[in-house]
């Protein structure tokens, strides 16, 4: 008891709780804007850390993360920019509900489900790191091959109902994936001569580019159009109440897999929180019934919000346990442990089980500040909906620049970013997606990096790649999972292609 | 009006490639440092040479008494830093941090890289250390012996996990030294190799030394150290040297600026160095698990020139 008593005396001083709020409003603020992340976020303060001790440095930092996980969906929903590519899917679903008058409803759901999420995530984490962290290890090259593959079905979910159109979006994220140097040779690719270029593709310029840039542009080419005039969206008042209720009611089996899913994912060394929101909106989908995915289905939000939350948790998992970093995120995080001297790993709960424990329960206080930064936070933040968009677009724009530019401390982001905007901009035209976009490049590096090891060990032992692949209970799981997936996803896509039909007929005979 | 909207755009990368362009006048050398300074980290914030920069920048800006600012950039593995620090103007106000290992694998691994070894003034080099091999828990693999015995009865069968395509060479110089055929996993990252070690995917893995704390917690063999001497800071870990192999590869962290840096510019980055390394910076060095070495001047660029001579022979074929 005597180390539960330090722990709790420590995390409940002053200093501690003004640490641990700060974080968590700081990672809230930067993810919101479109451009800025929790890891710039991060890397950005971590020199601020190393004059705090060890414990109260990791919730700062752990503040900023969870926050900024939960942050991202609020732009999303209001203005169709999601702050991080972790919220992409949350803007499918929330967006259609703002422009319904549901904002408010939709945030809610938002810190509904990041709150519970974040739980499962940090409850999972305290009770099982060390069990679950030698699980994520028996996820080799070949695992994290097919589950990236797996992944990529998640393409039929993205995409409305040309799935054609998805398809090349998810090609040309691939593509962006192979830009630069390749990483099992160590030579440049698809480089054109530019120096720019031989960075590849960053995961956040590009999501700058394709989402914010993108929309900001649209929204003023739109507004170009129709001399000035605004179409007013309405912002309902909803009651918190009833959006708990109906969560843990109606979408209650939707909240308990996602948050599965986003702390599975999480523990995985290599992925991330973007991953884990991609795959819950998939999964999600994939059990919708009415096909109204797309339109504002509140399933929609929960399902990545509580699985980028629960991520979080999840990614401290083979961190803390083993010393693996689980996302680029808690990769920084580890940083800010080895810099103080603590080598994560089995020896720093026994060795350093108060720095531990006050971070791991410190984690809890900063999922309760957020939640309530999160709710009173509401009804100051959504009146951004009736904010002319003239104002917002310079804005947006230039927040934009400096978090492409954040990124690495260089100008190349930048002009990958608004090139990328140009991209979006004429995706939109032609009608094709763009987050499939994101997908395709977050999993672009995953499919090839782990499909070259996996060939180099198969190789090694001289042996078929097949029965490599398939002689490992883990990759039949996966594929079985792979195959389910795109069962789902067709009898989804024929359900709302239906549904549509249905519709038109109603119309047709509504309009004799 | 959509035209606009496009000029606009055109107008935005237009002004973004001047920013990148801007140039900064070229101080007085003799006032030196009459005005901040920027480092150039070719890591992202929070990895071992970012913490190695700022252990070193840190006691450095309060002796010059002028700011240094750390700009991380991690991009394509540093390669864009790195080019970047080339650029820059010579005038002691930019400054970068790398290591031997990083600018002579992206100099003579691949020419369309545009890195140039002799582009940089080496100011100092900072540390020192090496990789390592570590064989897997439960592996046959314990030791010297048993690691050429295992490779011997399996050529080409024996996986060796690498962090980057840049240490195809120590793989290139285990196999050589040690008359063995074993097959390289290349990775992005020290981590995932580790972590496909703990899993054991892989049997063996060649790993930079900071790794060795957590290779001896997780029950893994560490076979040796690819440098001519013992490491101060993991005192038990036997040599490749002593064990009758030699290879020596260290890797060092290094202050650099782009070529041309003036003399008394250097003079007097070293001369502050040598200061700080009687105190703070060594203290801060061995804090974050690093060897501290200071090697400038003559001796630093003899190392250089054979080590970067060696690196060539391996890696430009």
């Amino acid at each position: 008891m005597g180390l539960f008593a330090e722990v709790f005396t420590n995390l409940f001083s002053l200093r501690m709780l003004i640490t641990s709020l700060l974080g968590t409003f700081i990672g809230i603020v930067l993810g919101a804007i479109p451009g800025m992340n929790g890891g710039i976020g991060i890397a950005v303060m971590l020199p601020f850390t190393y004059a705090m001790d060890p414990a109260q440095g990791l919730l700062f930092l752990g503040g900023m993360y969870l926050g900024s996980s939960y942050g991202g969906s609020i732009s999303g929903i209001l203005i169709n920019v999601p702050g991080t590519a972790e919220s992409a899917c949350t803007a499918i679903e929330g967006y259609p509900m703002t422009r319904r008058g549901e904002g408010r409803k939709a945030l809610y759901y938002s810190i509904v489900a990041s709150g519970f999420g974040s739980i499962v995530g940090l409850v999972v984490l305290v009770l099982f790191a060390p069990a679950l962290a030698s699980l994520s290890v028996k996820f080799g090259p070949p695992e994290m091959l097919l589950l990236a593959i797996c992944g990529l079905t998640i393409v039929g979910s993205l995409t409305g109902k040309n799935i054609v159109k998805g398809l090349i979006a998810a090609a040309f994220g691939l593509f962006l994936a192979m830009i630069g140097v390749d990483d099992a040779t160590g030579k440049m690719r698809f480089i054109f001569g530019q120096r720019a270029l031989r960075g590849g593709i960053d995961l956040i310029p590009a999501v700058i580019g394709l989402f914010a840039i993108a929309e900001m542009v649209k929204q003023a080419m739109k507004q170009l159009g129709s001399k000035g005039e605004e179409n007013e969206i309405d912002l309902k008042k909803t009651s918190l109440l009833s959006v708990v209720k109906d969560t843990f009611t109606k979408h209650l089996g939707n909240i308990l897999s996602s948050s599965a899913i986003g702390t599975f994912i999480g523990i995985l060394p290599g992925t991330g929180g973007a991953i884990a929101s991609f795959l819950a909106y998939g999964s999600a989908k994939g059990r919708d019934k009415e096909g109204t995915f797309g339109n504002g289905n509140p399933d929609g939000i929960i399902a990545p919000e509580s699985a980028n939350n629960a991520a979080v948790g999840g990614s401290l998992v083979p961190m803390l346990a083993l010393g693996i970093p689980g996302s680029s995120t808690s990769a920084i995080m580890f940083g800010a442990l080895t810099i103080h001297g603590l080598i994560p790993g089995h020896s720093l709960f026994v060795e350093n089980g108060d720095i531990v424990y006050t971070f791991l329960y410190g984690m809890f206080l900063v999922c309760l500040f957020m939640i309530l930064i999160g709710i009173f936070g509401i009804p100051l933040f959504s009146p951004i909906v009736k904010v002319k968009i003239k104002y917002i677009i310079p804005v947006v724009i230039m927040c934009s620049l400096i978090g492409a530019y954040s990124v690495n401390n260089s100008m190349n982001d930048v002009v990958v970013a608004v090139i990328l905007g140009l991209v979006g901009v004429l995706f939109a035209k032609l009608e094709v997606p763009t987050t499939p976009v994101v997908l395709g490049l977050i999993l672009g590096d995953l499919i090839e990096s782990n499909y070259v090891r996996t060939a180099t060990i198969v190789q090694a032992a001289d042996v078929n790649f097949f029965f490599y692949v398939f002689t490992r209970p883990l990759c039949i799981v996966i594929f079985l999972l792979t195959v389910y997936l795109i069962w789902a996803n067709i009898r989804v896509l024929h359900k709302s292609k239906r549904v549509q039909q249905e519709s038109r007929i109603e119309q047709d005979v509504q309009e004799e | 009006m959509k035209k606009r909207i496009l000029s606009a755009l055109v107008l935005m990368l237009f002004a973004a490639s001047l920013f990148a362009q801007g140039a900064g006048e070229s101080a007085v050398a003799d006032d030196y440092p009459s005005k901040d300074i920027q480092c150039i980290v070719i890591a992202a914030a929070g990895g071992g040479t970012d913490a190695m920069a700022r252990a070193v920048t840190g006691p450095l800006e309060k002796q010059l008494g002028k700011s240094i600012v750390v700009i991380n950039n991690g991009s394509a593995g540093g390669l864009v830093a790195t080019g970047d620090i080339a650029d820059a103007d010579p005038d002691g106000y930019t400054l970068g941090v790398f290591s031997n290992t990083d600018v002579a694998g992206f100099a003579y691994s691949d020419k369309s890289n545009g890195i140039d070894v002799n582009n940089y003034t080496y100011i100092a080099a900072l540390n020192t250390t090496g990789n390592i091999i570590i064989a897997k828990k439960g592996s046959e693999i314990k030791d010297m012996d048993s690691l050429i015995a295992y490779a011997k009865a399996n050529p080409g069968k024996l996986t060796l996990g690498l962090p980057s395509a840049t240490q195809k060479m120590d793989h290139e110089l285990v196999n050589k030294t040690l008359g063995i055929d074993t097959t390289a996993v290349v990775y992005s990252g020290g981590n995932k190799v580790f972590a496909d070690l703990l899993g054991g995917h892989i049997e063996a893995a060649i790993l930079s030394a900071k790794f060795i704390k957590q290779a001896k917690e997780n029950g893994m063999s560490v076979i040796g150290i690819m440098l001519s001497d013992r490491l101060s800071t993991f005192p038990d870990v036997p040599t490749f040297k002593e064990q009758g192999y030699d290879i020596n590869n260290p890797a060092m962290r290094m202050l650099v600026g782009p070529k041309g840096i003036p003399q008394n510019v250097v003079d007097k980055l070293v001369a502050e160095l040598e200061k700080g390394y009687q105190g703070d910076m060594t203290a801060n060095i061995s804090a974050i698990g690093e060897c501290p070495v200071l090697l400038t001047g003559e001796k630093l660029q003899e190392f250089l020139k054979s080590d970067f001579a060696m690196r060539e022979a391996f890696l430009s074929k």
